[in-house]
């Protein structure tokens, strides 16, 4: 018998389910309303959260920006399209509006952070985006979100007949091989498409080392989650699965968080001289 | 277990993989002009090869169904 071509999780609720549509349209409005907020408070007021200036910043003009976030809608529609053939409507909008709230929360959490509290002296922060979430561009919200799908999608074709921990691992470590090159090429000079701050005391190819252990632990913890959701739905409906899914992914945010100053803290005391781990001189 | 998303949708994320790996890592090395950014792409090879292989395991399978 030939493998299936997609092993993920079941659909997460019956598509025609009226609580499920009301759900979806809940988030999606929520998610629109925050988006609209956070682009106008970015573009129209940036000294509220202290937005550093893009001066300098390569290919920052309007039309560059929305260009850009015209590419990350469109590969992210091809995933969400993906996403809805296979989990339904509302196992998608799970994992579209669950990638904002995840990766958009974290790393404005930890910008935020970074800036405004100087023991930290500052953790990066992101220089283009036409639309914003909070303090992240909507492009990285949504690049997140198909990346995160695409991995797992991959994984789980690879290894059809893995369990669902296998299938997250290896989701996690495709998309963080992925950054591996894309930070690199998108933080040096032709593009500063975010800008590290922070003198951690480990880096790989420049880039401090929390970057690549969050983007495997997020997407890793992600997959989990959404794996555990349709058995949610079943038992206690698609309102309260949605509450449950949110809240999860807040508490893990608030542990990662704290892991990242655990582990820089330990790696300070551990290694006696910031390292980098380097290749071709990178 | 979700039964598989019709041809082309199938393939949607693998397009989505590769053309992320195209737009932001390889044009974008390409347009730092700096040789050194350019050949660390090599180290994006596992992630591009399970893309690929996933990409024929999709199309075997459509084929035999």
């Amino acid at each position: 018998m030939a493998a299936p071509a997609v092993r993920l999780a079941t659909p997460v609720a019956p598509d025609a389910a009226p609580a499920a549509r009301g759900v979806e349209r809940t988030v999606l409005g929520c998610l629109a309303v925050v988006v609209v907020a956070s682009t106008v408070l970015h573009h129209a007021a940036p000294a509220v959260l202290a937005v550093p200036p893009d001066d300098g910043v390569p290919r920052s003009g309007w039309l560059w920006l929305v260009a850009a976030d015209a590419g990350a809608v469109a590969l992210a529609w091809l995933c969400f399209r993906h996403a809805r053939a296979t989990l339904g409507p509302y196992g998608a909008t799970m994992f579209l509006a669950g990638s904002f709230a995840f990766t958009g929360l974290e790393e404005t959490l930890w910008i935020l952070w970074g800036r405004f509290d100087p023991r930290l002296g500052g953790t990066y922060y992101f220089t283009k985006g036409f639309a914003w979430f909070l303090e992240t561009p909507v492009s990285a919200c949504l690049g997140w979100f198909f990346l995160a799908w695409a991995s797992v999608t991959v994984a789980g074709v690879l290894v059809p007949r893995a369990g669902g921990v296998v299938r997250a691992a290896l989701g996690g470590l495709l998309a963080t091989d992925l950054d591996l090159w894309i930070d690199p090429v998108q933080t040096s000079a032709a593009h500063r498409s975010w800008v590290w701050l922070a003198p951690t005391p480990v880096r790989v190819l420049s880039i401090p080392l929390t970057n690549f252990v969050g983007w495997f632990l997020l997407v890793f913890c992600f997959a989990l989650l959404m794996d555990a959701l349709p058995g949610r739905v079943a038992r206690h409906g698609p309102a309260r699965a949605a509450w449950w899914l949110f809240g999860a992914l807040l508490a893990l945010e608030a542990a990662i968080l704290a892991g990242f100053v655990v582990l820089t803290r330990a790696l300070a005391a551990v290694v006696p001289a910031p390292v980098n781990l380097t290749v071709l001189g990178i | 277990m979700a039964p598989a998303p019709p041809p082309p949708v199938d393939l949607y994320p693998v397009v989505a993989l590769l053309g992320f790996w195209l737009g932001a890592g390889l044009l974008g090395a390409v347009a730092t002009g700096d040789a050194r950014l350019i050949g660390l792409g090599v180290v994006t090879l596992p992630a591009v090869v399970a893309a690929l292989l996933a990409a024929a395991r999709i199309r075997r399978a459509r084929i035999s169904s």
